[in-house]
């Protein structure tokens, strides 16, 4: 008894908190930014698409192709860091674009009115397959990039926000409003919400259901090729690295309500605070029975938990769904 | 365009439409026809296969005979949304509102084939003198507006399209009788204004008070046509759907 | 065999050379010149062409709906191999294995049309029931308690439990139906989507735990395993022995897990196919068309779905506790997601909802994924694809069950289920 009190009264400084809530809130922010992708699909479809993790860690993948031909290195300046990251990010979102529409032309699009498994076995089978495309021709070890950005702003006693955690808070934060602008003004995203609320009057109202679910998957996979940038800042990469982050992304778009964008950011910094807090704390709040190598049966208790309680999420709606 | 209707001849023209969900057949070779500026009803019994004749005129049904002229083009088999462009445009049963969009925006969801930004404001403006509750009412989810409000709302929305030919679907469901004078009403003044109008509904006497001609379908087939005044006062229909 | 498969893996490679791009571009022109020549093939092709393949088609449905034709063959491939050197044995029985789980989930999946993409928890408890009950594992833990003395006294001279398979056969599969069911609780109301998720969840929490539970008390050995299982003892004849010989014959130790999974399939045949026919399983066929609807009509769709969850469990648990007995040794590492994903693939393959399709499918994709192990993650990449294949071009699978094909044809004509295509009217 007296060990647990230790552990707990040791382990818990308030730096040590305030560090990894900044943690988490990084974290987070890319799990969002995957999330959105998630949401939006479900929303219009109603299909987990169970391969956007792998089109994230596609995205990391050509992040790491692009930052390795330019040869960066941690020395590298800054003038030659930020064009080529820029670059990076562009090729990142193009590749998922292309692939995520891809992905729903043949995979998902034939089988839009086969009974509602079908597609979901299909995304299943496209996982599995770049995941296995990855090992096969390009790499199954971890992959990391250098340390491009180093350098940090320091806080509050040895409490420190890095630049990359600046760089990638900000850049999904913009990410975030660029998209809810995109889907609350423009035509093609009332189109979107339209078909996401009543498929059949959408149709009749003139909105092209095929086009607005590519342009669904191109939004999504792209903001998946930010994310991706952002992560590799930060993390290291592997071909299974998209079946995690996105099971983790998942669980965000649950916990904000899936087809809901503001919930799916407050989801994905929700997961990443959890999973950070968790990590650090989990030995010592437990009497170190649990320890952080089961960070990920928190992240996944945490989505079953929300799954069979709260499967709408934690927002309420003020109409309900099937209004 | 075509002066194919100003002749009177047909502006829709329907012919022989078959339609069938699995093995159950729904519609047996219905035809029907629509001249510029009428209204039109389509009476019948629950299941007669009033919905699924507009639906499979508005595209959301394939049939597997028979063929559908709009303006003298073919629109048999087309999607929807290509249907719509053309000018034919359905409010469908049970109103189908965007429930978690304004009323506003549900209305712009009605101009979305339109590129004129202009011209979608004037109707807009347009919609809201013939609605005046709707325009107290732009900034609220549809999903919170009562039942006559969300037709009215369903009506201004498929007008938002400028439709050459309208086709409402039960558009008195589940109303107040003194709504349902309104959007009887609404109906007609729609039609002065120029647009054609499909009627479907279940409420035949009044369908049959507005409408310049009038269909009765039952299981599937047409059994009698004729002007409103004509079926009003025939003795099969008087019997079948009026309850006298 | 192998030299195929070195064209096949060049073929994919392409002549490009080994950037990722390079050989992107290859795949992406082989898969439309593949889908050219589908399109121009497509209605072309005389059907008198055709009928020798047709034929052939229809002569293997028949024998693989036959029960007799396969348990012949069943009896007689090992001796085949034993011929051939008998390197082939462990692979076959390897895939007896997956028979089990196939026929298994086909009871979730296919009759009761709950998406488990958890299936490898009941696999891994079964196997984890016996590895601990039937090794040195649970030595350090149990002589720390009185039980120990009781328990050694008992069970003999040697350190942990050494239980019979004759015991832990039904207990492995016990254990593993009550899993099915503690997990099959709280799922009861989701829909398909969030269930499979919830499934898949679970079952990646049973392997993490496996992985960890070393720690604070070793109960798994963690990521090392459990080790020195016992093979399963009938009498005082071992099944792992090398030393059993019949006549001049010497026994491999893998004929005898080979004939004992075959009575196992046989017994879980027999016992599912009653199922199938029975209330039980109409009430489950009903649960999978329209759920609401089969509450309506009274069915008790959540102790349905609990024994839909109990059975499928109860034969996935009973295959790991042979998987186990005839591995020697298990570890978190052998019950990945991938394993679920693989026996989904067989119940895809073969034909949702029907036994025969559950057996030829696991023998099918078995074979095809055991014997190309130089393919390290190609076969899995050749999997994906043809999952995704197999559930647009043959939803139905190699051998569907009669019902479920009359449902699909059905559904094609359905105007209502059939979008108006775009382009001109016909």
């Amino acid at each position: 008894m007296q060990r647990c009190l230790d552990l707990l009264t040791s382990g818990l400084t308030p730096e040590g908190i305030l560090q990894q809530l900044i943690n988490g809130v990084t974290l987070g922010s890319v799990y969002a930014l995957i999330a959105l992708g998630y949401s939006m699909v479900y929303g219009v479809l109603e299909l987990i698409n169970f391969a956007h993790g792998d089109v994230f860690m596609i995205g990391t993948f050509v992040v790491l192709g692009v930052t390795g031909q330019f040869g960066l290195t941690g020395r590298s300046s800054l003038a030659l860091v930020i064009p080529v990251l820029l670059l990076a990010m562009i090729a990142a979102m193009a590749l998922c674009a292309v692939l995520g529409f891809t992905i729903e032309k043949v995979a998902y699009r034939p089988l839009r009115r086969a009974p509602r498994l079908a597609p979901l076995i299909s995304a299943i089978g496209v996982s599995f397959f770049l995941q296995a495309w990855i090992a096969t021709y390009v790499s199954s070890r971890d992959h990391t990039l250098p340390n491009l950005l180093a350098g940090d702003i320091p806080l509050y006693g040895d409490v420190s926000l890095r630049y990359v955690q600046v760089l990638m808070l900000v850049s999904s934060v913009v990410m975030m409003v660029g998209l809810q602008q995109l889907v609350r003004r423009t035509s093609l995203g009332r189109g979107m919400r339209a078909v996401a609320q009543d498929r059949e009057a959408a149709e009749l109202m003139g909105v092209n259901m095929d086009r607005v679910i590519s342009f669904t998957f191109i939004i999504g996979s792209a903001l998946a090729g930010v994310a991706a940038l952002l992560w590799m800042l930060n993390y290291s990469t592997n071909q299974s690295i998209g079946f995690i982050a996105g099971l983790k992304a998942f669980a965000a778009a649950v916990i904000g309500g899936i087809g809901n964008i503001p919930g799916a950011m407050l989801g994905g910094f929700l997961l990443g605070l959890a999973e950070s807090l968790g990590a650090a704390y989990v030995s010592n709040v437990s009497c170190g029975i649990f320890s952080s190598a089961y960070e990920d049966v928190f992240a996944f208790a945490f989505l079953i938990l929300m799954l069979v309680f709260r499967p709408s999420g934690i927002i309420r709606e003020r109409v309900s769904q099937r209004a | 365009m075509s002066d194919s209707s100003s002749d009177g001849s047909a502006f829709l023209e329907v012919t022989g439409l078959e339609v069938a969900y699995g093995k159950i057949v729904a519609l047996r070779g219905v035809s029907l026809n629509i001249s510029r500026g009428e209204i039109v009803t389509l009476i019948g019994a629950n299941g007669a296969g009033k919905s699924t004749t507009v639906r499979t005129l508005a595209g959301l049904m394939r049939p597997l005979k028979g063929r559908v002229v709009f303006d003298g083009k073919e629109t048999t088999g087309r999607p929807a949304e290509a249907i719509v462009r053309r000018g034919l445009c359905l409010a469908p049963e049970g109103r189908r509102l965007f429930p978690r969009m304004s009323v506003h925006e549900n209305l712009l969801m009605g101009a979305y084939t339109r590129r004129d930004r202009d011209g979608v404001r004037a109707d807009m403006e347009r919609g809201f003198t013939l609605f005046p509750r709707l325009k107290e009412r732009s900034t609220q989810l549809a999903g919170t507006l009562s039942g006559g409000e969300q037709q009215m709302l369903a009506i201004a929305r498929a007008l938002m399209s400028r439709p050459r030919l309208l086709m409402l679907d039960e558009p008195s469901l589940g109303l107040a009788p003194i709504l349902v004078e309104t959007i009887f009403a609404i109906i007609r003044d729609i039609n002065k204004q120029g647009t054609s109008i499909l009627l479907v509904e279940q409420n035949a006497r009044q369908a049959l008070q507005v409408a310049h001609r009038g269909y009765v379908l039952e299981t599937g087939e047409i059994v009698h046509t004729g002007t409103g005044k004509e079926l009003l006062e025939s003795a099969e229909v008087q019997k079948a759907y009026l309850g006298m | 065999m192998s030299s195929f498969i070195d064209a096949l893996v060049a073929l994919l490679h392409g002549p490009f050379g080994n950037h990722p791009f390079a050989v992107l571009a290859w795949q992406v022109l082989l898969a439309g010149a593949a889908y050219l020549m589908v399109r121009l093939v497509r209605g072309r092709v005389p059907r008198q062409a055709t009928a020798p393949l047709r034929l052939a088609g229809k002569g293997a449905s028949v024998v693989l709906r036959n029960r007799y034709a396969l348990l012949l063959i069943g009896l007689l491939l090992p001796l085949v191999e034993l011929l051939t050197g008998g390197y082939l044995l462990s692979v076959t029985y390897s895939i007896e294995l997956y028979v089990l789980l196939a026929v298994g989930l086909n009871i979730v999946v296919g009759f009761t049309g709950l998406l488990d993409l958890g299936y490898v928890a009941f696999f891994a408890v079964g196997a984890y029931v016996y590895g601990l009950f039937a090794s040195p594992q649970l030595y350090e833990i149990t002589k720390q308690t009185t039980y120990f003395l009781v328990a050694q006294s008992a069970l003999g001279p040697e350190p942990g439990f050494h239980i019979s398979m004759l015991v832990l056969l039904p207990v492995a599969g016990a254990a593993a139906a009550l899993f099915g069911v503690l997990i099959g609780i709280p799922t009861l109301r989701l829909r398909g989507d969030y269930l499979a998720i919830v499934t898949l969840g679970f079952g990646e929490i049973t392997r993490i735990f496996a992985n960890n539970l070393d720690q604070p008390i070793n109960i798994t050995n963690g990521p090392n395993g459990v080790i020195n299982i016992d093979p399963i003892t009938i009498g005082n004849y071992s099944f792992g022995s090398p030393q059993n010989h019949l006549g001049p014959f010497q026994i491999p130790p893998f004929l005898n897990y080979y004939y004992l999974v075959l009575l196992l399939i046989l017994l879980t045949v027999f016992i599912v196919s009653r199922l199938e026919h029975s209330r039980v399983g109409r009430a489950w066929a009903a649960i999978r068309e329209d759920e609401t609807a089969a509450q309506v009509a009274g069915i008790n769709t959540r102790n349905l779905k609990l024994l839909a969850y109990a059975s499928g469990g109860f034969f996935g648990g009973m295959a790991g506790a042979i998987y186990a007995a005839g591995q020697h040794l298990i570890a978190p590492d052998s019950f990945q997601l991938f394993v679920s994903i693989l026996v989904l693939c067989m119940v895809v393959a073969g034909g949702m909802g029907s036994i025969p399709g559950a057996v030829v499918g696991a023998i099918v994709i078995g074979a095809l994924y055991f014997f190309t192990p130089q393919l390290l993650y190609l076969r899995i990449l050749v999997f994906g694809a043809l999952l995704v294949l197999l559930i647009i071009v043959r939803p139905q699978g190699f051998l569907p069950s009669a019902q479920r094909e009359r449902e699909l044809e059905e559904t094609d004509e359905d105007p209502s289920l059939v979008a108006p295509a775009p382009g001109p009217a016909p």
